[in-house]
């Protein structure tokens, strides 16, 4: 599905991807891992067509994706490929949580829009607030909507960045057990290691020098205590019952 | 459809407003559309006009009396904006604008990327409350708007970049 091959990003100066090197089968679900800044929502935009390899090449089914070489096939590749950005706030601007979500399927002419915009409304619980403006909306409501307009083209490569922060336990829940029923291809970007093996089968962790340091299941991952804390997943915490005092690794679990 | 109509009607009943210079009509529009305009809206319109007709005072054409000429100019300007406010507190722009989507799109962007303006600045200035001691602002106003200034330049320049990527994602550029 997705091929990138040595793939070098850099924001002016400052170097945020390395010599990334990734396969992605279809069906496969990946979690991106790793801690801030290492360069996970930069990389899923490179997937998404939205920022270009500076070396190396980013291959979907085949084809690399290039500037020019995008434009050919535009339409194609956003019904195929969709993003949920980490700030969803950029994604709303419409005037109703409906028109929002209705709003990608509209751009690319999909069939039955109505329909599938309650379908995805329900799914995620936000159909009450469908009347309601995005604007005013709580963070953790405004992530159901952005996940409810991205998850509503029904893409055959889904790439979440943090679709599990600000929700509330319960809705976190619901949307692992949503995205175990759609069965595509995903990429999770997370920071938080412990609901990490839930999103996915396949860790890719990115360190803190921008490289990919690991690649293979969790069992692997969670054995290796110090790629984890190389990748500052893990910290030393210490703290005290009373006169005992304790000290033990734990990973960074809040947002 | 109906408000497309409309709006169409209304675009050219402004372009009328801007090309006339009868200053009768200018009142008579006026006062036939100061009823739908909100208080706050009148003042902020009429304050603008004081700050933007300044120049003409000194930069007016020769020959006529720069009183009367700024005058007509205000009424004129006073005319197409109060008929505008009326004309929308009837007519849902964005309904207006159905015909196209891309007019839509970029409309209700803009008035996004106003509102989260508005937002942040008010969380902004929420947390300058509660990091300050004093009721007042006072002194410390000044580096204040200079740090809004600064991090709003900043902010409409990334926020502009990311949802123009969103978008792309899509599929608006399509
Ligand atoms: N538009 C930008 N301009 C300049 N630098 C940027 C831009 N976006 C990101 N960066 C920098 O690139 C690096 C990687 O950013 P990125 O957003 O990909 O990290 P991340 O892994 O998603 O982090 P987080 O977990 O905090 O979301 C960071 O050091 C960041 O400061
Ligand atoms: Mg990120």
């Amino acid at each position: 599905m997705f091929e990138l091959r040595e793939v070098w990003f850099s924001y002016g100066r400052e170097t945020v991807l390395k010599g990334i090197n990734l396969k992605l089968k279809e069906g496969e679900r990946v979690v991106l891992l790793g801690g801030n800044g290492c360069g996970k929502s930069t990389l899923l935009k490179l997937m998404d067509g939205l920022l270009f390899a500076e070396k190396g090449k980013v291959l979907w089914k085949g084809r690399e994706l290039t500037p020019s070489g995008l434009r050919k096939m535009e339409e194609e590749f956003r019904r195929s490929v969709a993003l949920l950005f980490q700030d969803v706030e950029v994604m709303l601007f419409n005037p109703t949580v409906e028109d929002e979500i209705a709003f990608g399927p509209r751009q690319l002419n999909l069939q039955d829009v109505e329909e599938r915009v309650k379908k995805w409304g329900n799914k995620l619980g936000i159909k009450p607030l469908f009347k309601r403006s995005p604007a005013e909306l709580s963070i953790g409501e405004k992530k159901k909507v952005a996940l409810a307009s991205v998850l509503v083209l029904e893409p055959e490569v889904l790439l979440l960045d943090e679709p599990l922060s600000n929700l509330d336990p319960r809705s976190t829940g619901e949307v692992i057990d949503l995205l175990w029923e759609l069965h595509i291809t995903t990429v999770v970007a997370t920071q938080n290691l412990s609901l990490a093996a839930e999103l996915g089968e396949r860790a890719v962790l990115l360190s803190e020098e921008h490289r990919i340091i690991y690649d293979g299941d969790f069992e692997g991952l969670f054995l290796n205590r110090d790629l984890l804390l190389q990748a500052n997943l893990l910290h030393l915490h210490r703290h005290r019952h009373g006169r005992l005092l304790h000290s033990h690794f734990h990973p960074h679990d809040w947002e | 459809m109906k408000e497309t109509v409309a709006f169409v009607f209304f675009l050219s009943f402004v372009f009328f407003l801007a090309l006339s210079k009868d200053w009768r009509l200018f009142l008579a529009v006026v006062f036939l559309a100061l009823p739908f305009v909100r208080l706050k809206r009148l003042f902020a319109l009429l304050i603008l006009l004081v700050v933007v007709s300044l120049p003409y005072l000194f930069f007016h054409p020769s020959g006529l009396s720069p009183w009367g000429w700024m005058l007509m100019f205000n009424l004129r300007a006073m005319a197409m904006a109060l008929s505008s406010a009326a004309f929308f507190s009837f007519v849902n722009l964005l309904k207006a604008l159905s015909f196209s989507r891309t007019l839509r799109a970029l409309f209700s962007l803009s008035y996004a990327q106003f509102s989260s303006y508005k937002r942040t600045y008010g969380s902004f200035y929420s947390a300058l409350r509660s990091r300050t001691l004093r009721k007042r602002l006072g002194r410390s106003f000044f580096p204040y708007a200079g740090a809004v200034f600064s991090y709003f330049y900043r902010l409409s320049e990334k926020r502009a970049g990311e949802m123009n990527q969103a978008l792309r994602s899509r599929g608006f550029y399509v």
